[in-house]
């Protein structure tokens, strides 16, 4: 089928925006997603199962869900620290991936039947994603993919940095339990994940070094010399914001955030090693120490890019 | 002077984390033993010295030659100090092995390595890495089987871009089954199918994505 | 490790264009599937799952209902799928015509210490379209090439240019695109942290004495920020910290 250029043309006037009145280009976070499940649903430990039950009236769409999972897999990817797991919505995101591959594995089925009852391959006419009716199938497949892809990303980040702050994990752990249980932190696999490599890595260094060494020598976790052995997440390390506002997008309703006297909307923060002030403003980029604006991203009220 | 052997493995361990960063696939070079005996053997002197100084300035106290005293005090830190830093140094050198031994594990997908990697790696490693490895390599195939199956934790970090495409057959491989139906494979044929599906006849030759 | 230490630091160019396929673009179909519109499609055998669309990341109806030359929007893996089975064709955005990196060029040109308001994933979408729709053009793809080139330099300058201004308090980066941030990332975030050791180490009392693992970071952090509190009040906005 061809398509006609004055179509096209037609459609550009009429259906597209003006170049320098165009919204807000830079918007890369999709404004209407209620990202209430972001971190919230995960930020403000040990309430998590709380705010479960609470939100549990209105489950997020699969979009929003994926929406929240491309920025939580951008924010663990940039973060400095280990951020809260999303419990709810992985659990969410992977019941529905299995129900798709199911849903997938069904309707290809079918058409291997339908395929052999009509026809026998051939070399090249065969094609069978010609067939428009294979075309949902070829996207849903595309999309899954997708999915996976940013899991498995987001995973493999997070398993690096439970390796990298392993000891430091533990303790955070040991000393104040109740603030974070590392259970809430983590995911079970993960969990188990950091306590079993934990062990035979510690086992590996026992073996090779620490039992050749002195008995007082022996620790892997000595914080007493001169050069703590514990490495701790750099939480002053710079790291690129965007600045979202508040969820609902109604910013009179954000107590912290700040009407400006030129009309615009900001969050102040304070860099305490500087003794400055700095204005966050809404849909703004910002280089900022990580500290400072961590509170922030836990809201949901920025993003990291 | 102490340290001296240390600081040669921290070099070395750099050369091979830079090695590692530019390549594509980890390769580890052989475990130096000798040298990381040598820094035991430098850490057992070490300990020996500062528990002598510690004894002649309790003595040196106990005679009231309290300018001779801090000198041995002086020399019992600078020998703690030496000692504190072989630590970190052997310790230094251990992590970064191990952590390539992660990235090993991973390219391989958690398989057993110590059949699959070449005998020559294989001499490299120590047999306290070599038993690590294995034990890594299990806890990934349990990582992957669990809630994360669908996942497939160790495939691909690049983003999907092409999973169709069309592929010709430059040899013949036979019938292959896929979910999109059975394709003959006869030389010089075209197909357009999953790439997941013919990842491995491209690799092999039998087909050439075009 | 089991994330590569080259994806440790940034994103990898690949994965910017994954982050960037999930906007959403307007499209022309070349089919219908429109249920109501397409009770003459015989091949349909009655069976409504198979052309189904149940997906994930998106509203699957736009993609049910898709009427031929009826423009609709999909995000952009999908409509470059669908142009790859030549499905669809693409609406070219507004602002890669000639006439519209011809506005910003301007804007460009004119504001030496800004950035035009092009789309945050300006260089990825024009480099996918390029490669992906060039028969969807109107406009003839090397004047586009150039003034994107163009636009890139222009921009790099001036990115160049802010660099003196890197300090160790913070930057803002306004209208910067996903590609130029990814791309400048490894740089900027070493220069700052190497600015902000050094301007911590020449005031060894308080500040970032974490950095020396002594006592709990939080609590001097906080020591810090509340003794100083009048003193803050008094310093105005700080001189620093605006690039561009």
């Amino acid at each position: 089928m061809d398509v006609d250029i004055e179509d096209i043309l037609a459609e550009l006037n009429t259906d597209s925006t003006a170049v320098d009145q165009s919204g807000n280009p830079f918007s890369d976070i999709n404004n209407n997603n209620n990202a209430s499940t972001l971190y919230n649903e995960s930020s403000s430990y040990p309430e998590t199962n709380l705010k479960t039950n609470a939100t549990s009236t209105s489950i997020p769409s699969p979009q929003q869900d994926y929406n929240n999972l491309i920025i939580l897999w951008r924010n663990e990817r940039c973060a400095p620290e280990l951020l809260p797991y999303p419990h709810n919505l992985m659990t969410r995101m992977l019941s529905r991936i299995q129900e798709q591959m199911e849903r997938l594995e069904i309707i290809s089925m079918d058409f291997l039947g339908q395929q052999h009852s009509t026809t026998t391959t051939d070399t090249t006419g065969n094609n069978p994603v010609n067939n428009n009716n294979m075309l949902p199938l070829l996207c849903m497949e595309a999309e899954l993919e997708r999915i996976k892809f940013v899991i498995r990303s987001f995973i493999r980040c997070r398993l690096s940095k439970i390796d990298k702050f392993s000891l430091y994990l533990r303790q955070i752990n040991e000393e104040n339990e109740s603030i974070s249980p590392l259970q809430d932190f983590l995911s079970k696999d993960e969990m188990i994940y950091y306590e079993s490599h934990s062990e035979i890595l510690l086992k590996l260094f026992n073996d090779t070094i620490l039992k050749h060494l002195p008995p007082n020598m022996q620790a892997i976790n000595d914080n007493t010399g001169t050069v703590p052995m514990i490495d701790e997440p750099d939480w002053n390390k710079f790291v690129f914001i965007k600045v979202i506002g508040p969820q609902n997008k109604i910013f009179n309703t954000d107590p912290i955030l700040i009407k400006g006297d030129n009309g615009k909307w900001y969050y102040e923060v304070i860099i305490p090693e500087l003794q400055e002030r700095v204005e966050l403003i809404i849909d703004s980029i910002y280089v900022m120490r990580y500290k400072v604006i961590k509170d922030l991203l836990m809201e949901g009220k920025v993003t990291l890019i | 002077m102490y340290g001296d052997l240390a600081n040669k493995l921290v070099i070395e361990a750099k050369r091979t984390a830079q090695l590692n960063n530019r390549g594509n696939k980890t390769t580890l070079p052989v475990h130096n033993d000798e040298l990381v005996r040598d820094i035991i053997k430098e850490v057992t002197q070490l300990k020996r010295n500062i528990e002598f100084f510690k004894e002649q300035e309790e003595t040196m106290n106990e005679n009231g030659e309290y300018a001779n005293s801090r000198i041995m005090k002086c020399q019992h830190f600078v020998n703690a100090l030496c000692l504190e830093r072989n630590k970190r140094c052997l310790l230094g050198y251990q992590k970064l092995r191990s952590d390539m031994l992660d990235s090993l594990a991973w390219e391989n997908n958690g398989m057993d390595m110590l059949g699959t990697v070449s005998s020559e790696e294989n001499s490299n490693l120590t047999h306290h890495e070599q038993e690590y490895l294995k034990k890594y390599s299990e806890l990934l195939t349990d990582m992957k089987s669990g809630e994360l199956t669908d996942i497939d934790l160790s495939g691909s970090l690049t983003p999907p871009r092409e999973i169709f495409i069309d592929v010709r057959v430059l040899k013949d491989a036979g019938e292959i089954q896929t979910e999109y139906g059975v394709f003959n494979l006869i030389k010089d044929s075209q197909f357009f199918v999953r790439q997941s599906d013919v990842e491995r006849l491209i690799q092999q030759g039998f087909l050439q994505k075009i | 490790m089991s994330l590569p230490a080259l994806l440790q630091e940034t994103f990898s160019p690949e994965e910017v264009q994954f982050i960037v396929e999930n906007q959403k673009i307007k499209i022309f179909p070349r089919i219908t599937t429109n249920k109501r519109r397409n009770l003459s499609d015989s091949n349909n055998e009655g069976n409504d799952d198979m052309s189904r669309w149940k997906m994930l990341t998106m509203d699957g109806r736009a993609l049910e209902t898709m009427i031929v030359m009826k423009s609709t929007e999909v995000t952009l893996w999908l409509a470059l799928l669908l142009k790859q089975q030549s499905k669809c064709n693409i609406i070219i955005p507004e602002w890669l015509t000639v006439r519209g990196l011809e506005l910003m060029l301007q804007y460009e040109k004119r504001n030496v210490d800004r950035f035009s308001a092009l789309p945050w994933d300006w260089l990825v979408v024009s480099e996918i379209l390029f490669k992906q729709a060039a028969d969807d053009f109107n406009d003839p793809i090397h004047e586009l090439r150039n003034r994107i080139q163009d636009l890139k330099e222009i921009r790099q300058m001036k990115v160049l240019q802010g660099l003196k201004y890197l300090n160790e308090s913070h930057l803002q980066l306004d209208n910067l695109g996903i590609l130029e941030i990814n791309e400048l990332r490894p740089f900027i975030v070493t220069v700052m942290d190497k600015l902000r050791l050094i301007h911590a180490s020449g005031q060894p009392d308080e500040e970032e004495s974490d950095e020396y693992g002594e006592g709990n970071a939080d609590d001097v952090g906080m020591g810090t920020m509340l003794n100083s509190d009048t003193n803050m009040s008094s310093s105005s906005v700080p001189p620093n910290g605006t690039m561009l």
